[in-house]
């Protein structure tokens, strides 16, 4: 199982991580966003926004980006900064 | 060059930060120092009882570093310090320390400016203000964002 890691508003709504079934080849993360975003209203709701974004092994990248079961992936809310 | 950047998860103490960064400084002719508190008032006047930053380890203290890295490149400094909070903070406490030495001060002034600029609408954190309301998101605003656009069209 891969821990998803959920940061700002996005872990408000849905805790500070969770767990996927990832298959072996990967995802990507538009597609992972996706699988998490199918599971329930709430789940849908914090991730998909414009605004919710995502990085894989902690650098922030786009959605077309293909993530393997043991990379460390994370969505979250834009920084607020300092 | 030394950069300086660290990640406080207690207190911060300005004065202990700046203490240290003019310690043995003999060859510098001006430190700049900005400290940043926490407000117990909100940008619309409410009542601010705490504020939280949350943060990604890893790639908060990564995006600190990268902005004083950029810092360091844009400007002649001799060095430079960055410390941030993270984690519950009250009205009144340290938030952020920057410091930047330099030969002259009008470098060490642009250099705590551009970390301040940038700090605050770039670093990897996640702010929110507890008050007798409730709690809310606090992001980036106009102002933070035209202070950072200064930056964008001048040559260091």
């Amino acid at each position: 199982m891969t821990r998803i890691l959920f940061f700002g508003r996005v872990a408000e709504r849905l805790g500070a991580d969770c767990r996927l079934d990832l298959p072996e080849g990967g995802a990507t993360l538009g597609e992972i966003r996706h699988l998490l975003a199918s599971r329930d209203e709430v789940s849908a709701d914090a991730l998909l926004r414009l605004d919710v974004r995502t990085s894989l092994d902690q650098v922030v990248v786009g959605d077309e980006v293909r993530a393997r079961p043991d990379q460390e992936i994370a969505f979250f809310s834009i920084f607020s900064g300092g | 060059m030394a950069l300086d950047v660290r990640l406080a998860t207690q207190t911060l103490s300005a004065p202990a930060e700046l203490e240290r960064f003019l310690t043995g400084r003999t060859g510098d002719g001006a430190v700049v120092a900005f400290t940043g508190l926490a407000r117990g008032v909100g940008k619309d006047g409410s009542t601010v009882e705490s504020l939280t930053l949350d943060w990604y380890p890893g790639m908060t203290e990564r995006s600190m570093v990268d902005i004083a890295e950029a810092a360091g490149a844009r400007f002649p400094v001799s060095d430079l310090v960055v410390v941030h909070r993270c984690g519950d903070i009250v009205p009144g406490e340290t938030i952020v320390f920057v410091a930047a030495a330099a030969l002259h001060r009008r470098v060490a002034f642009e250099a705590a400016d551009y970390l301040m600029d940038r700090l605050k609408t770039e670093a990897a954190f996640w702010k929110r203000e507890t008050g007798p309301a409730g709690t809310r998101w606090i992001e980036p605003v106009d102002e933070d964002r035209a202070a950072l656009a200064r930056w964008k069209d001048q040559t260091p």
